[in-house]
């Protein structure tokens, strides 16, 4: 208040950066921790400025307000929750032991499930797009049931039933059902395919379900015929829970390899074409690789690819977040996120020339129910490295 | 007004918080909370509601990893996180940026 004297109004220009950081360092004043080389500076800022000197002024005056925060008293421990007992320590990240490039894989992996649910807000936000999008993002995408006998069914997200004469196809909240008679002629095997940024549930004939991750597609049958039950994942990612059947094996197929399950849950992810990843929950598999055969155990991870086949424990926040929800990273690059942005939801994101984002590494738990928003503004809070949506919706690192 | 000066360096609390060590949280924490309850006492004027805030933000932080992108000064950034929330929770009062 001593500054009243000076008498020289002077409005300075500062950018928003440093009006900040001189809002920064007001705070930390009046709670008593700045330092003393940042209160010279603040001291500097209020004498140039008259305006800032005013709203420090008032800030002051507001905080030393008889009703207000008595700061000596909240200094006390006991105002305040106990923050160890409630946080839960940090698992270090399990990372496959020897092969080096599996790890950066499983980080692209679990960069798979990233901001799904942020792709859904966006996609409302872009719910009446300007007309020349059309023209330069594709449609929507719908997840489609392709028929053996090549005819096509949108599945269209609402609730639907569906007659194929002896088969009834039901759609119900992002889950496909059937019911087939005895004497049914759709044999042969149908494909569902997820596009990007959606996913889909499936529950088979005997009741096993399968969850399938964006950009997946799944070939199966309506009925198990014969002396065990076969699906074949042609691409993508899928979480599957078989229905107990020791009379009639499961059996996936996927690219390069085949799994054999008893009654038992696991992740199945073959984003990487010339990878497989199974991630065993519980129960027992046996993976077949091109070359070997492993027994998985509930809690390991086995990589297989047409070279080689190991087998690692899993981080289950990385491996198998993406059905609840949260998505784990560690240490992920921003260009494997953008990858993950446009294939697991359909929103195109990419990094500007030159930004410091190349060099950046992004670790966290991102919950697909929060708008990406509001990720984004911790990123930049953290990194300084901003970020913008284009007229088209892309989304782009400064 | 006068309080103890701060005993722990940023750049050493930040580099502990990045590699997840809670008691380099506990630190942070116990050092920066009065502050931060400040900065969020112009925003949410209910004290109890300002303090849950705080110390939801702290939880938050470290729940999700916030720390481990800190490239910035660690009270920078605890200070534009901490408004950010503010500002999408509370009114602001007459005196804020």
């Amino acid at each position: 208040m001593s500054a009243k004297k000076h008498h020289v109004t002077v409005k300075t220009q500062f950018t928003q950066q440093q009006n900040e950081y001189i809002w920064q360092l007001m705070y930390e004043k009046i709670a008593g921790i700045i330092q003393p080389r940042d209160e010279r500076f603040l001291e500097a800022q209020l004498e140039r400025d008259e305006c800032m000197r005013e709203a420090f002024d008032a800030l002051e005056m507001a905080l030393h307000d008889e009703d207000s925060l008595d700061l000596e008293r909240l200094q006390q421990d006991e105002d305040w929750i106990d923050l160890l007992g409630v946080i839960k320590p940090h698992e270090p990240a399990r990372r496959p032991f020897s092969l080096h490039r599996y790890g950066k894989l499983a980080i692209a992996a679990a960069a798979a499930g990233l901001l799904f649910g942020a792709g859904y807000y966006l996609l409302q936000r872009r719910a009446a797009p300007p007309a020349q999008q059309a023209a330069s993002l594709p449609a929507e995408k719908q997840v489609l049931l392709a028929l053996a006998d090549n005819k096509t069914i949108p599945l269209t997200g609402q609730q639907q039933d569906i007659n194929l004469g002896d088969v009834q196809l039901h759609e119900r909240n992002g889950t496909l059902t059937f019911d087939t008679r005895n004497n049914f002629t759709h044999s042969g095997q149908h494909t569902l395919v997820v596009p990007e940024g959606k996913e889909f549930k499936l529950v088979l004939s005997d009741g096993s379900e399968i969850w399938l991750n964006a950009a997946t597609r799944l070939q199966f049958p309506f009925h198990f015929n014969g002396s065990s039950r076969e699906i074949t994942l042609l691409s993508g990612e899928a979480y599957v829970k078989v229905a107990t059947n020791a009379a009639q094996p499961f059996i996936v197929h996927a690219p390069n390899s085949t799994v054999q399950v008893l009654g038992t849950e696991f992740n199945i992810n073959t984003y990487q074409p010339e990878l497989l990843r199974l991630a065993l929950v519980n129960g027992a598999v046996k993976i077949q690789g091109s070359a070997s055969a492993m027994v998985v155990k509930p809690g390991m991870e086995a990589v297989c690819s047409d070279k080689a086949l190991s087998m690692h424990p899993f981080d289950p926040r990385a491996v198998l977040g993406w059905r609840s929800g949260s998505y784990f990273f560690e240490n992920a690059s921003i260009s494997e996120i953008c990858t993950v942005l446009t294939r697991n939801m359909g929103i195109p994101a990419v990094i500007d020339n030159g930004s410091a984002a190349y060099a950046m590494h992004f670790s966290g738990i991102v919950n697909k129910h929060k708008p990406i928003q509001e990720l984004m503004e911790d990123v930049k809070n953290a990194t300084n490295i901003d970020y913008y949506f284009d007229k088209e919706g892309v989304l782009h690192f400064r | 007004m006068k309080r103890k000066v701060v005993q722990h360096n940023d750049k050493q609390l930040l580099r502990k918080l990045r590699s997840g060590d809670p008691n380099a949280l506990n630190d942070a924490y116990r050092q920066y909370r009065v502050w931060l309850l400040v900065v969020a006492s112009t925003y949410i004027p209910n004290e109890m509601e300002a303090k849950t805030m705080v110390e939801d933000f702290f939880i938050e932080c470290w729940d999700q990893h916030l720390f481990k992108n800190v490239r910035v000064p660690l009270r920078t950034f605890l200070f534009k996180a901490l408004t950010e929330r503010c500002k999408k929770q509370g009114t602001p009062s007459p005196v804020t940026p």
